[in-house]
């Protein structure tokens, strides 16, 4: 294959505190651009301090994390904060949206904060809400609720709001936080087929944390992560 | 501008907290900026209503007393000049012009002013404003009477009604000067000034309804109008007079002549030094004011602190959303710094909407119970002075919630904390 790594993590050790246990230890970690990773664990084995490693929100003691090339551990805070803002979407657990926002509006937010991804927005649709549109319609949102505020439409609708939001201006990499579990089964698949698709399309690569096992069998790849991290042995 | 766009619609989701945050500050903006309208205000007022006279004379007791009573008809003469002192000043060689002035008589709450024609020809208020007739002329015969425009617009009085005056200077008398009803002959236009309240007679009037009256009261049979020619009406008292000079060089020489005068004791003042002696008394009290006012202020700023502090905690999800999109802390700081600047803004404008509204709603009041007249002008520099360091003050406040969200979304960066 000719799949380059977008992702790499090399002897990373982190903790929240110098007297306490390391909460992250992991020796490899390697993704490949346009991988589907499905990164699964039990609540408390450090899902959420990896993915906080991962977007350069905090900083390890020592170890690499580079991504698209870059070395994140090296970079300074605000050129970090630059970096996500331009290659990097996110969607949470749930209650993603401004609640002040409409629908569009929420979506273009991202164009706001990073000239790169406004720019691929336009280059693909001739204008922010234009793009937004095309984005929530591959996404099955109807077109009747994109002027609605966010707070009338369903969870599901919500989740896929945030969906599009990540996706607008085709960051090199998603990262959905247990995006699905506030959705029912049904929802639940009809959600990773959409993402996927958008994913594909644009050679996104996803990383999809969740600890629903139920999930992995639609992914290229998985990741245990209590099995990955050596520090999960001795505490959360 | 995409962070202000958002602290608006921010603002607007949260828009009850917001409401009332910004009536804190508009009320404390009113409250200051109406305290400061009041004063420059009543100063003016008070300049305005004496113009071009070089000295006031009266008998002999503070200088703002003699100001008050003569000019602003506010509390009572203590002593009467007699006619012979008057006029013995009146042809000094430095006199150009005097107009005496008998106080002490008035008509349904309205003081009446005894005084010669002159009064039109010298008496002069704001920058030099001659007093101009709305309708009709200047009294002649004794009993006639000249209204100040606010009296005959009050009592809806016109040329040729008689009126009846009272003695005595209360809204209620029980002597009334019954026996000879004055005939209004003139209305004068309207000045913003004590005129506007009065009604003026000649002295001649004014000795023919207290004849045959000794030490303030009546004593035997009424003068009746058809024996006005058969007596002869020269004033022998007069409560103060007013003098322009020939040359402002004379000013002291003869305020020196009058206050050693040794037949009477009386005194002469100048108008401009009263008036300061008068602002240096009400000094206290304004500044006095002016510091209730600021506190005021500084209460509704920290009113919004508050709400804007508290309202933190409820914000870190939308704080750690807009992080997930990509706003960096300094954007999640300028967007509390905006709120706080919009509010804060918003404020003001509504303090000086509210400021206006209660002018317009007090004019008509404070004219009515006080002679008081209120300019509806525009923000002077002072005030304008006064709101941006409101506004000012409401940034730099802003700050403190800015710099907390501030370290808040370093902190939590995009892991959501309730």
């Amino acid at each position: 294959m000719n799949k380059l790594p977008i992702l790499t993590i090399q002897d990373l050790k982190f903790g929240w505190l110098k007297s306490q246990p390391l909460t992250i230890e992991i020796d490899h970690l390697s993704i490949n651009k346009g991988d589907k990773v499905f990164l699964k664990g039990p609540s408390g084995c450090g899902k959420s301090t990896l993915l906080g490693l991962m977007t350069g929100i905090n900083q390890p003691y020592s170890g690499t994390i580079s991504m698209l090339d870059k070395e994140l551990t090296a970079l300074k805070g605000s050129q970090k904060d630059h970096f996500r803002a331009d290659h990097l979407g996110y969607i949470f657990q749930q209650f993603n949206l401004l609640p002040y926002l409409s629908v569009i509006e929420n979506v273009t937010l991202p164009c706001f904060f990073s000239k790169a991804r406004k720019d691929k927005a336009l280059a693909s649709s001739g204008s922010l809400e234009q793009e937004a549109k095309r984005l929530l319609s591959h996404l099955e949102i109807p077109n009747k609720l994109i002027h609605r505020q966010v707070t009338e439409l369903s969870i599901g609708q919500q989740q896929r709001v945030a969906a599009a939001r990540a996706l607008i201006g085709k960051p090199e990499f998603i990262i959905a936080d247990e995006p699905t579990s506030s959705l029912d089964t049904d929802a639940r698949e009809s959600f990773i087929k959409l993402l996927f698709n958008e994913c594909v399309e644009t050679d996104i690569s996803l990383i999809f944390v969740s600890h629903d096992a139920s999930l992995q069998g639609l992914f290229d790849h998985q990741i245990d992560l209590p099995t990955l991290n050596k520090a999960t042995q001795t505490g959360a | 501008m995409a962070i202000a766009k958002l602290a608006l619609k921010s603002l607007y989701n949260r828009r009850g907290t917001a409401i009332l945050t910004v009536f804190a500050i508009a009320l404390s903006v009113t409250l200051l900026l109406g305290v400061e309208r009041v004063r420059t205000q009543t100063k003016e007022n008070f300049a305005n209503t004496l113009s071009g006279t070089d000295l006031i004379v009266g008998a002999r007791t503070g200088q703002v007393q003699l100001l008050l009573y003569s000019v602003f008809r506010i509390g009572n003469a203590t002593n009467n000049i007699s006619w012979q002192t008057y006029q013995e000043i009146a042809n000094d060689k430095a006199v150009k012009w005097s107009v005496p002035f008998s106080l002490g008589d008035s008509h349904r709450g309205f003081r009446v002013l005894g005084t010669t024609p002159d009064y039109f020809k010298h008496y002069r208020f704001g920058q030099k404003q001659n007093l101009s007739f709305n309708q009709g002329q200047s009294f002649d015969g004794p009993i006639e009477a000249v209204l100040g425009a606010e009296v005959a617009k009050k009592l809806n009085y016109q040329l040729g009604q008689k009126i009846v005056i009272a003695h005595g200077s209360s809204d209620v008398s029980f002597t009334k000067h019954d026996n000879l009803p004055f005939k209004v002959v003139g209305i004068l236009d309207p000045t913003g000034t004590p005129v506007d309240r009065t009604v003026h007679v000649s002295l001649a009037g004014i000795e023919a309804i207290h004849f045959g009256w000794q030490n303030g009261a009546p004593r035997g049979g009424k003068l009746q109008a058809e024996q006005l020619d058969q007596v002869t009406l020269e004033p022998e008292v007069i409560t103060a007079f007013i003098v322009g000079l020939k040359s402002k060089m004379h000013t002291f020489a003869l305020q020196r002549k009058i206050n050693e005068y040794q037949q009477e004791a009386i005194m002469a003042v100048l108008p401009g030094v009263a008036l300061q002696e008068l602002w240096s008394t009400m000094n206290m009290a304004e500044n006095a004011l002016l510091v209730v006012s600021g506190f005021v202020v500084v209460s509704g700023l920290l009113g919004m602190l508050t709400t804007l502090l508290t309202s933190l905690n409820e914000r870190r999800r939308e704080m750690a959303i807009l992080r997930s999109v990509g706003a960096r802390p300094g954007h999640i700081f300028s967007l509390l710094i905006s709120e706080a600047g919009v509010l804060a803004l918003a404020g003001a404008l509504t303090g000086v909407g509210l400021l206006y509204a209660l002018i317009l709603l007090i004019r008509p009041i404070a004219m009515d119970m006080f002679g008081i007249y209120v300019r509806l002008s525009a923000l002077t520099h002072y005030e304008l002075i006064l709101l941006s360091i409101v506004v000012i003050s409401g940034f730099v406040i802003g700050l403190i919630p800015a710099w907390r969200a501030y370290r808040m979304s370093l902190a939590d960066g995009m892991t959501i904390r309730i």
